[in-house]
């Protein structure tokens, strides 16, 4: 009985650490945008009105904001502790749900753009909480449209984020 | 005493085990005695309807259903990835490209959202049994100057993975339709 204590407390510890620690303020690049891979870590920026993405490893990629047809934000969640993956499963007394439990909140920005075809493409982008709305903001001033309006940005649970929300994107991107 | 548990949870295996193994055994024989009548069988799922060297695949669109924008844009995008896995067509063709106008080899994939549950992956991975993500699906594949076919596929995700986890399942089974239809 002791021993299982122990371990709910050592991995309680465990997450809540990674929880406190864990604010990128990257941007992943889920998946669609031509060039770049699945799941790439990056920045994103709006540079001569384009998106330009830039991956941790390997060359810009620039989307022209007008060939942007739509922007939505939405919302997802990704664990916090998700480099460890499924191995904490195996974890004794089932203290690996524990884990489950501890959820890391995202904003979610897709952006749906033609090629120079006409083929329609989808961009997913995941970030941190309050980080997609002045970015779809900074695409439609940049000339791209949308269907829906842009959204206010709702109040985000995650730790570590509301200090972010007060500050202008600008900084923000800065600081990545 | 935990010896004896090892030995009788053995013994109940192998019991259970030789039991379920009775009837498989029974069906293979059938199996094997009437090959003729099932190589005389077409399978629906394996009929050739198309020969077109070319697909495009339509954007997605929901009939009556709310779907959050990240999964009706990976549902397509994740279709078109798996169709193009198949190595069937010369060309995969997106939504709105104007070389598919030109093509007059092109059959048709359109897909209609019928249904969409968005889970939980918290409550999957913790209690293994709810917050399951699934989606349902209309698709129709169209050559202009012949056949069309209709058929609903279905995709989810109810144990490992995150939500949008559920438009890479169903861009797989919607693969294996076009696959069996090409």
């Amino acid at each position: 009985m002791l021993r299982a204590i122990r371990w709910f407390v050592l991995l309680y510890a465990c997450a809540a650490v990674a929880q406190t620690t864990a604010t990128p303020p990257t941007f992943h690049h889920v998946l669609g945008l031509e060039g770049a891979k699945q799941g790439a870590k990056g920045t994103v920026a709006i540079t001569g009105g384009a998106l330009v993405f830039t991956p941790a490893s390997g060359a810009a990629l620039k989307l022209p904001a007008g060939k942007i047809q739509d922007i939505s934000i939405g919302n997802d969640s990704k664990r916090t502790l998700s480099g460890i993956g499924q191995v904490t499963m195996l974890a004794p007394y089932g203290s690996g749900r524990i884990l489950s439990l501890f959820r890391q909140k995202l904003d979610v920005l897709t952006v749906a753009y033609r090629d120079d075809n006409g083929g329609l493409h989808g961009a997913i982008f995941s970030m941190s909480p309050g980080q997609a709305v002045p970015l779809k903001k900074a695409l439609l001033e940049a000339g791209a449209k949308s269907s829906t309006p842009l959204e206010e940005p709702k109040p985000a649970k995650a730790k570590g984020s509301a200090s972010q929300k007060t500050e202008p994107a600008a900084k923000k991107e800065d600081k990545q | 005493m935990k010896r004896a548990l090892l030995i009788a949870f053995v013994l109940a295996s192998a019991v259970l085990l030789s039991v379920q193994a009775a009837p498989q055994a029974a069906s293979t024989e059938k199996k094997a005695a009437e090959p003729a009548a099932s190589t005389r069988k077409v399978r629906p799922g394996k009929l050739k309807m198309f020969s077109s060297s070319s697909i495009q695949v339509l954007e997605f669109r929901s009939v009556n259903v709310k779907v959050p924008a990240q999964f009706e844009m990976a549902m397509y995008e994740n279709t078109i990835d798996e169709v193009e896995k198949l190595g069937k067509f010369k060309n995969v063709y997106r939504d709105g490209d104007k070389r598919a106008d030109a093509d007059p080899d092109v059959v048709k994939l359109r897909i209609s959202i019928v249904n969409f549950k968005e889970g939980s992956a918290r409550k999957r991975q913790v209690t293994t049994v709810a917050g399951a993500t699934s989606v349902r699906v209309s698709l129709r594949l169209e050559d202009p100057k012949g056949p069309a076919l209709e058929k609903e596929v279905e995709g989810a995700v109810n144990l490992m993975g995150e939500n949008l986890t559920v438009t890479r399942d169903l861009a797989k089974n919607i693969a294996v339709v076009v696959d069996e239809h090409f």
